[in-house]
């Protein structure tokens, strides 16, 4: 099969187009995807700082209701997984559902080690540490930032009981539902395989197409004619009308079959001649 | 008539030699048309052990890390992937418009290697697997498949010298 001409010309621009094209297609989806989670994360840190300060004038003035109703709305909102406020002490004191309310979080799970990894916590925080990635117990997919919430002088110089040297009052966490964004991906993803497919059948049918035109059909008459001795008017014909080097090839072929045919028809004939002579000188 | 019967024995023992060279070298060809298999074969079993890499190897130690440095960031270690995919893909089939005997498959997959090192320290080896794994398949597919035709292209015209020959020896 594969001495096969056809095969022979195929199965290399198959393999080099199908090749780079999936390499192309799997190289850009990855970029793609690292570039939309990076921007998910932006917008995370984002909507979380808008909770921050727009929590602000609440916090600052003790208003624990204005508060307390600021959080449960933003956290209803369609995408967000949770939102909650922690104090120092890493209780929640905010938050959507309100049955965490009161409840510690574990300072050794991932989003809190960042900082409190060491045995005096962090006070500030990278941004890339701030943000997490885990699939929570409804098995959606979290994307989830903690934001610290500083102390500031307007704090500890009004009406508050934070000292001033307390650095952070507390944690802002937020999770955002990420099921959309894989779910685009997930499209993105079916619709360069069915590009790639599409390439891969265009390049084969485009060379296939080209190899019958200009290469194979040609060779196909000219092994038709090479095959007779004889030279019918309809192949004549043929050969006339063909352009190119194997129509060439082939014209230069008739013209030895006809040379060939020639002699063979003048030596008969000389043979058939000589004859008669032989014959005739006998008879004498 | 005493005379040639020597030298006929020298053509005859000549001859015999070149069969046995002949026969040598078509058997070194067969080995050698299946070498391009083979890189694939250490290919495939290099890419199972990176796909593995997170249960295999353990994680890098800080010290490791910074004994390191910055890894590079992935977008260029993806850019060179693509410009090595590219170059390697021309000087592939560049061998097969020029009939050439050479074979670099074994250094392919030195340099897939390192492509695998690299995501695997910057640590998005998982997301850029499949990329690896799909230029080294087109890169040595494309290179076996012209090694295969190649060495079988000189197999058959040593089994036609092979077949004169034999004749002649037969005579």
């Amino acid at each position: 099969m594969f001495q096969n001409l056809v095969v022979r010309s195929i199965v290399p621009v198959a393999l080099t187009v199908t090749g780079f094209v999936a390499i192309s297609c799997l190289i850009l989806y990855s970029i793609l995807r690292q570039d939309m989670i990076d921007s998910a994360a932006q917008n995370g840190r984002s909507i979380a700082n808008t909770v921050v300060l727009s929590t602000r004038y609440a916090m600052l003035h003790n208003d624990r209701q204005h508060l307390g109703n600021i959080i449960s709305n933003i956290g209803q909102h369609q995408g967000v997984e949770h939102l909650r406020v922690f104090n120092h002490d890493g209780f929640i004191t905010f938050s959507r559902n309100q049955s965490e309310l009161g409840h510690q979080v574990n300072k050794r799970v991932e989003g809190c080690s960042g900082c409190h990894g060491a045995n005096k916590p962090a006070e500030q925080l990278a941004v890339e540490k701030q943000t997490r990635h885990y699939i929570n117990e409804r098995g959606v997919e979290v994307l989830a930032m903690s934001l610290p919430i500083y102390n500031e002088p307007t704090c500890s110089n009004s009406c508050h009981y934070h000292p001033a040297s307390q650095k952070v009052l507390g944690m802002l966490d937020i999770g955002l539902d990420q099921g959309p964004m894989y779910n685009s991906l997930a499209l993105m993803r079916y619709r360069m395989l069915i590009f790639t497919i599409m390439v891969l059948m265009l390049t084969i049918g485009g060379v296939t197409a080209l190899l019958n035109r200009s290469f194979l059909a040609p060779l196909k008459r000219l092994i038709a004619i090479t095959t007779n001795d004889e030279v019918s008017t309809a192949t004549e014909q043929q050969l006339q009308s063909g352009y190119g080097e194997l129509s060439l090839l082939a014209r230069n072929y008739q013209r030895l079959v006809v040379r060939l045919n020639e002699t063979r028809n003048a030596l008969a004939k000389c043979r058939s001649c000589n004859e008669e002579k032989n014959k005739a000188d006998m008879e004498r | 008539m005493l005379m040639n019967m020597p030298e006929n024995t020298e053509n005859l023992q000549t001859a015999e030699i070149e069969k046995a060279n002949l026969q040598k070298s078509i058997k070194r060809l067969h080995v050698r048309s299946h070498q391009g298999i083979w890189s694939i074969v250490i290919f495939s079993v290099v890419s199972i052990v990176a796909m593995l890499s997170e249960q295999i190897f353990p994680p890098l130690s800080a010290e490791t890390k910074k004994m390191l440095g910055t890894p590079p960031s992935s977008n260029m270690i993806s850019a060179l992937l693509v410009v090595y995919a590219f170059s390697a893909i021309l000087l592939v089939l560049g061998r097969i418009t020029n009939g050439s005997p050479k074979l670099v498959s074994f250094s392919h997959i030195g340099y897939l290697i390192c492509f695998y090192a690299f995501y695997y320290f910057s640590g998005v080896l998982a997301d850029n697997f499949w990329a690896v794994l799909a230029t080294g398949m087109t890169i040595l597919s494309l290179e076996s498949y012209h090694i295969w035709t190649y060495s079988m292209g000189k197999v058959r015209e040593l089994e036609e010298e092979l077949a004169i020959l034999e004749r002649r020896i037969g005579r």
